[in-house]
């Protein structure tokens, strides 16, 4: 027994400290703003005579994925003062894939909300449940901000991390524009003052300038696979595509970032990125979930960190 | 000729570290199956450590070292293999579920330091009979 003491505190001990991380990493929950739901809309101020033509976009861009991608079959359709949206489901590669093509007359309605209203690790709740607190008819899931440790976090006007990643961030600007950018050329708050209402930090960016800006070698996370994924995509200012493809099931095999890439230059984006996709890939619509998530093999849809939304 | 038996503690070690490399290879490859293709490499290679460091390392020092060096040296270079293995694993699970966790350098500072350690430990012996060897050739 003596002869083997060490070995045996330091495994006690080795273990002890992987449990603890794996707690750290995956379960203990660290909220550090409470009551996230500020809204920042300064920038709007400032680029209202742009937002005034926009809201004259909207007919004109609602025919745009029609014209371009015309197999979808719709499977529903939403309007109000502010947004008009037309879910359609598509099939690229065996794969389903689920497009809302958003019109808005200002991209302060493309909104965001974390989980619980708290920007924290670990604090996580389905998309259907965060989209249905917030009153969105249609939502898809964000960036999952709450794995990573870095990377920007600026959600409706405010900043959350500011620490960068090294990583492509997705903007979306008060004048309804989206941008990739590189988190290592700007600052979270130079975004904020540049007019970023809303940044995604997960990537890559899939089309830019309106062309396909990864290759079959660019994946996320070494997934070299066909798999589901969530992107959103900007077809003309304040004209956008939230996207979701389902994956991992013998009905829907998945897309590789190539494909996906191609279907959003296919939809006819200017921009588009990647958002959180595998188990976390959900859209939600008219209070439901209309795709099928895949969590662990099952159907089921997975707890996430944040949404992407608009509001009934 | 080199006779071993299972009395040589360095061979002893060498075999327990190739079959803990086997045990992290086949943990890695099965855990690469249910990852919808996310691959580590971290994962993938996380076996190389108890391979190298430990299966080959001791088996040189069984061809080479009849005796046992200080029990130190293996407490410090044992625990600095499985930490470093350990810590090249929850890498691997960290990057195939897409996350990260500033605490994940600590396997590697710790086990480097045992690693260390493990050096210092044997060393002792080692000069001792590099001593002998020359007082042997002098004396002849």
């Amino acid at each position: 027994m003596k002869k083997h003491l060490w070995a045996l505190c330091y495994s006690v001990c080795l273990l002890s400290f992987t449990v603890y991380m794996g707690l750290d990493t995956f379960v203990l929950s660290k909220s550090y703003d409470t009551a996230a739901t500020a809204e920042d809309t300064s920038a709007f101020e400032e680029e209202s005579s742009q937002i005034q033509e926009l809201s004259s976009l909207d007919s004109s861009n609602k025919s745009d994925t029609e014209d371009t991608a015309d197999d979808g079959e719709v499977i529903g359709t939403y309007e109000n003062d502010n947004a008009v949206i037309t879910v359609k489901e598509y099939t690229r590669n065996d794969t389903k894939v689920y497009v809302a093509d958003v019109t808005l007359t200002s991209s302060q309605y493309l909104k965001a909300a974390f989980a619980n209203d708290t920007y924290g690790r670990n604090v996580k709740a389905k998309t259907s449940e965060i989209a249905s607190s917030n009153n969105a008819i249609l939502a898809i899931n964000g960036d999952y901000y709450g794995a990573q440790e870095s990377g920007y976090v600026i959600r409706n006007g405010v900043v959350y991390r500011d620490s960068a990643a090294g990583k492509e961030v997705l903007c979306v600007y008060a004048d309804g524009s989206m941008e990739v950018v590189s988190d290592s050329d700007y600052t979270a708050q130079e975004l904020v003052d540049k007019g970023v209402w809303q940044a995604f930090s997960f990537g890559p960016g899939l089309v830019e300038d309106g062309e396909i800006a990864v290759d079959e070698n660019d994946e996320v996370g070494k997934a070299m696979a066909s798999n589901p994924r969530t992107a959103i995509g900007e077809i003309e200012d304040g004209h956008y595509v939230l996207v979701v493809a389902d994956g991992r099931t013998d009905e829907s095999e998945g897309l590789s970032l190539k494909e996906l890439a191609s279907f959003m230059q296919e939809l006819g984006c200017e921009t588009a990125y990647n958002l959180d996709g595998g188990g976390s890939s959900t859209m939600y619509f008219n209070g439901e979930v209309i795709n099928n998530p895949t969590t662990t093999g099952h159907i089921s849809e997975r707890s996430v960190s944040d949404i992407v939304y608009i509001e009934e | 000729m080199i006779l071993f038996t299972l009395k040589n503690k360095n061979l002893k070690n060498a075999l327990q570290m190739f079959a803990f490399a086997l045990g992290i290879a086949l943990f890695g490859g099965i855990y690469e199956i249910f990852s919808h293709e996310v691959y580590s490499y971290f994962m993938i290679y996380a076996f190389l450590v108890p391979f190298t460091l430990g299966g080959m390392v001791f088996l040189i020092l069984a061809a080479k070292e009849k005796e046992a060096l200080s029990k130190w040296f293996y407490n410090f270079w044992n625990s600095g293999i499985i930490t470093i293995t350990f810590g090249m694993v929850m890498k691997g699970v960290l990057e195939i579920y897409g996350t990260t966790n500033a605490k994940l350098y600590l396997y590697f500072v710790l086990g480097s330091l045992l690693l260390l350690l493990g050096i210092m430990a044997a060393l002792p012996k080692v000069e001792r009979k590099r001593e002998d060897e020359l007082l042997y050739d002098s004396n002849r």
